[in-house]
Order: C-alpha cells, then structure tokens, then sequence
C-alpha cells in the first residue's frame, strides 16, 4: 500500500503554491519517452531531502542543503530543480521516493546493468528494457551518446547522436556507406543503413554535446510528426565519495544539469510536452550518512523524478520507511519501498499505451511486479 | 594465420620486425623480453625518432610541478587582478606546470611508431583493468602510472602489479584513497566534539577497497560482504597524499609509495577470512592474497582471454591459464605468452578498441594526421585535427578521460553504433586526406584482406578514397 495521500504534494512555499488536480484522464498513446540516466549512483536524499525526518540533519551535517524548496511539510527539493520545480508547479512533474531497482550488493557496475536490462540478476540479458518495450510497441528511438545504450538494445531501429567534432573531417558520403553496406552484415548493416538515413535528414542538426544542448535537439526531433518517441540521455558522476559539497559543490552541479535537461526537453518538445514523459534512473542511492571525506558511498534507495505532460497527480509518491537505524537497510541505506520497474512499467504505459500485463511479462519477464500507474497518471 | 594478421592480433600491426628471427614462438619471446623503445616524429610527415628526453617526466618532477601549480594558482586568486588578467594567469599558470598534453603524444606517437608492439598491446589491456581515468590531479600522473607501473610491471607477477597500481598515487587520487582515514588513527583521535574539533570529521572512504575486490582482483564472484569491503578501507586508509594541496601532516618519504600513520586505521583486519596486521605492509599481504586467490586466477582469466582470444574463447584455455597462474604464481610473463599464443590459435574474430584500431592503421598504410612532438601546442593554424588528445576523445576511447572504473568494454556490441561507424569513417577519411599515406591501398588490400569476394566489393570501386576508407572500415580490419 503506497501511503501517497500522506506525502501528497501540500503547498509549502510561494513557489509550489496550489497545484492544481486537472482531474482528466488522459488516453493519448502516441507519447514520447524520455529517459535520463543518471550514472554513479544519485543521492536521493540530497535531491529530495526528507526535512520532516529528524535523522536526516545528524547523519549529514555537512551535506545538508539550505534553501530547499518545500514540497510539503515532510519533503523538500534541492534548489538547483528551478525547472523541475516550475513542472511540479505546474503539476506536470513527480516524484517517487525510496525507490530502486531490485538490487542491493552496491556495485556500479552490476547495478547500471540492472538499471538497463531490468532484470534482476546482472549480465543476464543483452537487450534493454527500454529497447524491448520499443519492440513491442513498434517505436523508434535516439540515443544522445556515442555509442548505443544498453537500455535501448533490443529494438533495432535506434539513432545515436553525438555529433563529431573531428575537425576537417567530411560527412561520410553515400558512395562509402554503400560500398560499406556491401560488405557489412549483421548489426553493422544495419548501423550503417540506419546513419545513412540519419546523414540525409540531420546534416542542419546543430553541433552541441552538452547534455542541456542534446536534450534540446532530441526534443526538438522528438516533436516531429515522424521523429523518435524514445530518447535516452546520461548524466554522470554522480558518484561522490568525496567532497559531494551541499548548496554548491559536484553533487549540486551534476543536479543543475539535471534540471537543466528538463528544462531543455520541455523547451524542445514544444507542444509534444503534452504527450511526454521524462524520467530519472539511477543504480542506487547513496549512504545515509556521510563518510569521513564529506561524501556519501553507495546505497540502495532513490528519488525518481518524473516530468512531463501526461502527468497527472504531482507531488511525492512515497512509502516512506524512515532513517531510523532499524528501518534503514543493513543499518546504513534508504530501504526502497516501491521497485523502480513498477515506476517505468507505469511510464511505457502512459508513454505506450501497453498494456502492464504485458510490460510485466514481456519487457520485465516478471509478472508481479506492481502497477503503479495511477499514483502518477492519473 | 598470415603475419599480417597475427601482427595485428596480437600487436599494432604494419610491422613484422619480431618475427623476423626465427618462429612466431621466438618473436613473441623476443617482444615480451624486450623494452619498449619509445619513438615519434618532430613535425608532421618527417622521420621517426627517439622520443626526446626532454619530454619525459618522472613522478618526482610532476609532483612537484603540481605543488607548485596549486600554490601559483593560491597566489593568482589573492592578486588584485581583472577578471580577464586573472583568467590568463590562470591558464599561463596551468600550462607552465601541465605535462599530460605531452604525455598523450607520447601515448599516441609510441601506438604508432614504437617498436615493441606487443608489450604495447598488452598495456592497453592492463591500463584498462587497473583503470585510472581524469579525476583531481591524475592527468598529471596517468602517463607515470602506464609506464612505470603497467608497463614496467608486464614482466613480474600479477601479485606486483596489484600491490604497484593500488599504491599508485594516481589509483589513490583517483577512487578517492587520498581522503579514506582510519576511523581510529590518530588523526580521527585529534577530531570531533570530544577533542575540541567539532569541525573535523574524518572516516572511511570505501571506493577503493570496494573496486579492489570487485574490479581488481576476486571480482564478486567471491562472495564479499559489506563488512570485507569495510576491513579493505581499513587497510587502505592512510594510503595517499593530497599533493597539491596541504591536506596531509608531512610529505611522504616516497611518492610512489605514500602511506602515512597518522591517516591509518590500527588492528588487524579481516578480508575473506584473511587476517591483514596494522600498518604498512598489511596492504601488501592482502593484495598478495587477493592476488593468488582462485577467484583472482578465475576471474582474469576470462578477462584476458575475452580480450585476446574473444569472448567465446575456449573454455579448457580458462583451465590451462588458471593452472600455469597457480604453478608460477602469477608469473605475467608466462601467463602472457600463453594467452598471446592461444589468441593465434583461436579463430574468433577480435573487434578493436578504436585508438587499437588508429594505430594500426597508421602502421598499415605510413599515414598519420597527429602532430609532431615539436608542433604540440601549434594545432591551430591548421585546417583539421592534429591534437592527439582531441583525436583519442573523439574516437570514443581516451585513457585519460573522466570514465567509470570498469573501464572501456571489450564487447563488440558496445562499440557497434552510428556516431562510432560516423567516426571511424570520418577518421580514414582524414587519414586519407591529410595523412599522406605511403602504401597504396591496393597493396593492403591484397595483403590484409583475406575473403575474395569483400576483396572484389572492395576492388569495384574505382574512387581510391571511397576504396581507401571501405578498406580500412571493412570487416576484416575493424575485427581481427
């Protein structure tokens, strides 16, 4: 049972006042889907801080951030989400809070795996969630990196985009990428169809390769009538064993960057906004409290933050288990309470229109996982 | 298996020199015996020389031109300066006291105009499972790391190897062991409200005793638990110094060993049931440990027989490697020829890294777009990219960028997207245009490609750039 109604969004400060329930259940199925992956493992507690929980302010005293936005009387949000927090305004925007991946031995490696195939035992499968829910619903995607994501492994059709910055150097011409196609087979045919198709379309597409110039490029292409629905953007270093910094510092940087992407998405998606969801992963959250070199280690729970306008309910999705020591997992970590593949199932069904039947079944091969759909959607 | 090819399985490829006395089996001694002879050229398109003295840095001198680019850098920042003055001083500053410019030079000038391909190649492999990558002050340091650990310690045990490159100040900089203090060492004892120093916290860092065990050596496999990796930061701690910066009570005796008492946890710990005693040499029983564990052997077996032989290599290859480890005791030197061997029995098609790959087409076809040791820093008069550090970053595969610890991947399907085949293509294309090629394609193509028909699709283009690019795109050079 998910005590949302407890933590539901309450108007705290001027700047979230009032959001406002539209009350509409919307059916649109030809959405978009945005993922950003936020790699190193993402400090929830730091991004959306439990300030109703008095453990917080002994395990962190030197991570603690002033300024925090209030959410509600328990919740805040880092100041560094001005977008996110406009969207939360404008209740276009939740959170999901003490929530990861069935996962829970802390290592990057396996984790960022996890958070990718979704599964639950690691380098068990060579596609993505996220490329098998493409499958099934038949999309295409674009991955903003230089090479292609996991995540997005298992659809065939997928772009990536990281334009070259190799100076003097010509566009590949046809003549090579036929002569190429020739001899290649496999995933390299199909990689070298797929870039022939991308040069002929893309030969205007700006040159930026910050994740905030990316972002709006995808948007910008996802809004075309015959452009991607999927796109998938990393955010890294998130992993801050040391000197994680509170109101500024590397940990509230790489969040700026976050809320920058956001921010940039929206701008770019235009009015396809409406149609759109954006959502953060991450492989674990961080310790409860902080190390000796004013960082944090790895953990297990996180804060999700979802945005865009097929959202229907903002505020914080949250079964809340506590920072006292005995409700912490293994006496040091946020214990997630909801599964992060019952958050993303809930998104390929707003995004997708599948059914979370079939999600559970055929993207996640897991058919218990939980619907949670109608906390954020509607 | 042609030369050609097994150069390039298991070396740079384009040259033949090692096996020129005699069998493969006595030029793969022969290499694996032999120094490194680090080369380049002084200005685009002319001769290949030594590399120069004057180039080179030892760590004494890079840390010490990092104190002193940290200090400038102080000095700069309390100067009543414009914004604009202070901007330049800053970079006038950096570029006085930074070597990691040259250094990649040197690292892409030895990929292709060195002489010992194979222990070169073997590098590469090691650098990237003890990876360091751009954190703090280790670009500084990254080059001292490959040389005098990585590559000066192919020819020691597994066991010297691990204990070199977690010692490393640029393996301590880099996963954090510069701030892991021992919870009750001396210094935490000086800390918090009982010691009148409420402002000082100190404690464990875990990163690096985490990546000891899952990346380094026993990978999780073993077992771990929270509590070894715990005993692990413990042994680490006090191992590092902040060296531009005054964050530590003296400066080490030896930088490339820096430990210090004062930041170390005392006791004896406990890691997978082996009993590590206090102090300094309690690192190096447990990396001796980790070293010669069976989940160790098992785990970079498969690591580099993935590497060199292919992820679908042989699985009595795995039990032939684990038992010659267990016999010699990790001897690299042993566990390599063997590995290198096996890869030439192997017929599964290795794809190669991408500067792998730059390099080797460099040696194949004498062209070369990087500039010359003397032209470092003079990149911008002209019309394409001469940088090497640029041209390693834009290829997806830098050893000194800011990367994750598990290093670059060796599947082929992380490699396989559109901006990679974009680049690789684009690459050739200014290695044709620029580089000057001195082989003709058609010569390569007749030596290098073996299947006849992707040698007629490749002949049946009469535009020699279109043909020059295809080739050195083709199948049978990206994977080998």
């Amino acid at each position: 049972m998910l005590r949302r109604d407890l933590f539901k969004a309450i108007p705290a400060s001027l700047f979230l006042t009032g959001f406002p329930n539209l009350g509409i259940t919307k059916t649109i199925r030809d959405g978009r889907l945005v993922v950003i992956n936020l790699e190193g493992g993402m400090d929830g507690l730091c991004a959306v801080p439990p300030l109703g929980d008095k453990t917080l302010r002994s395990a962190r005293r030197d991570l603690l951030i002033g300024g925090n936005l209030g959410l509600n009387p328990f919740f805040g949000l880092h100041p560094a989400f001005k977008n996110f927090g406009a969207m939360l305004a404008e209740d276009e925007a939740t959170i999901i809070h003490a929530t990861a991946f069935p996962y829970t031995k802390r290592s990057h490696f396996e984790g960022q795996n996890i958070v990718e195939t979704g599964m639950l035992t690691p380098f068990s499968s060579k596609t993505g969630w996220l490329g098998r829910a493409m499958d099934l619903a038949g999309v295409a995607g674009r991955s903003l990196s230089l090479d292609t994501p996991l995540l997005v492994r298992g659809n065939m059709d997928v772009e990536a985009y990281y334009p070259s910055n190799l100076r003097g150097s010509q566009v590949p011409n046809n003549e090579v990428l036929d002569i190429l196609k020739s001899i290649y087979d496999g995933a390299a045919l199909e990689t070298t169809e797929i870039l022939q198709r991308q040069l002929a379309s893309s030969l205007d597409a700006p040159r930026l390769r910050d994740p905030e110039g990316l972002a709006m490029f995808a948007g910008k292409k996802m809004q075309e009538p015959y452009g991607p629905k999927v796109a998938v953007i990393r955010v890294r270093e998130f992993d801050t064993h040391a000197n994680q910094g509170a109101e500024a510092g590397l940990h509230s940087e790489q969040l700026e960057i976050v809320d920058n992407v956001f921010g940039a998405l929206k701008s770019g998606l235009g009015e396809m906004w409406s149609s759109t969801v954006v959502l953060t992963v991450t492989e674990f959250g961080r310790t409860i409290g902080q190390n000796g070199s004013a960082g944090t280690d790895h953990g297990y729970g996180s804060a999700c933050l979802i945005a865009g306008g097929l959202i229907e309910n903002a505020g914080v999705v949250s079964d809340w288990p506590g920072l006292k020591l005995s409700n912490l997992y293994d006496g040091r970590d946020l214990m997630a309470t909801i599964d992060m593949r019952s958050v993303c199932a809930a998104c390929l069904e707003a995004s997708f229109g599948l059914e979370h039947e079939a999600i559970t079944e055929q993207v996640f091969s897991d058919p218990k996982i939980n619907r949670i759909y109608n906390e954020i959607f509607t | 298996m042609k030369i050609g090819r097994i150069s390039r399985r298991i070396g740079l490829g384009g040259t033949d020199e090692f096996f020129q006395n005699g069998t493969v089996s006595d030029g793969i001694d022969a290499a694996l015996q032999a120094p490194v002879k680090f080369k380049g050229i002084p200005t685009i398109a002319s001769e290949i020389e030594s590399w120069p003295s004057h180039k080179e840095f030892d760590l004494d001198e890079r840390i010490q031109r990092l104190i002193k680019r940290r200090l400038n850098s102080d000095s700069i920042d309390k100067q009543k300066l414009s914004d604009n003055e202070r901007e330049n001083a800053r970079e006038k500053n950096w570029a006085k006291y930074s070597v990691d410019a040259i250094d990649k030079y040197r690292f892409f000038h030895a990929g292709q105009f060195a002489d010992n391909q194979v222990k070169l190649r073997l590098s590469y492999f090691w650098l990237n499972h003890f990876t360091v990558g751009a954190k703090e002050t280790t670009p500084q340091l990254i080059s001292d790391y490959w040389e005098n650990v990585i590559l000066g310690g192919l020819n020691g045990t597994f066991a010297d190897l691990l204990y070199n490159a977690i010692t490393h100040p640029a393996m301590l900089t880099y996963l954090d062991n510069i701030y892991n203090i021992g919870p009750n060492s001396p210094k935490a004892k000086g800390c918090g409200p009982s010691a009148g120093q409420a402002d000082c916290i100190v404690g464990l860092n875990d990163n690096l005793g985490r990546e000891l065990l899952e990346l380094h050596s026993v990978s999780p496999s073993a077992g771990y638990t929270e509590q070894d990796i715990t005993d692990c930061a413990k042994v680490l701690a006090g191992w590092g110094n902040i060296f531009d910066r005054k964050g530590w009570s003296e400066t080490p005796a030896d930088f490339s060993k820096p430990w210090d008492k004062f930041h170390s946890e005392p006791g004896t710990k406990q890691v997978l049931g082996k009993k590590i005693p206090a102090g300094k040499k309690g690192l190096r029983v447990l990396t001796d440990y980790l070293a010669n564990h069976e989940h160790t052997k098992r785990f970079i077996s498969s690591k580099i027989l993935s590497h060199f032989c292919g992820v679908n290599y042989a699985a009595n290859h795995q039990q032939e490697l684990i038992q010659l480890w267990s016999s010699t005791g990790g001897d690299l030197n042993k566990i390599h020829k063997k590995v290198l061997k096996m890869s030439l029995q192997s017929s599964e098609r290795l794809f190669l890294w991408p500067t792998t790959w730059c390099f080797q087409i460099s040696r194949l076809t004498g062209a070369n777009i990087a500039a010359g040791f003397d032209e470092i820093g003079n990149d911008n008069m002209r019309s394409h990219v001469v940088d090497a550090s640029w041209l390693m970053s834009e290829m997806g595969h830098d050893f000194w960028s800011n990367r994750q610890p598990n290093g670059f991947s060796d599947l082929k399907s992380d490699w396989i997207s559109t901006e990679h085949l974009d680049r690789r293509i684009r690459y050739a294309g200014l290695m044709f245009d620029y580089g000057k090629p001195k082989r003709e394609i058609d010569l390569i193509i007749r030596e290098q490609i073996s299947n006849p028909e992707l040698k007629a699709k490749l002949f049946s283009t009469n535009n020699e750039r279109t043909r020059f690019i295809a080739t050195l795109c083709s199948p049978e050079i990206l994977e080998v």
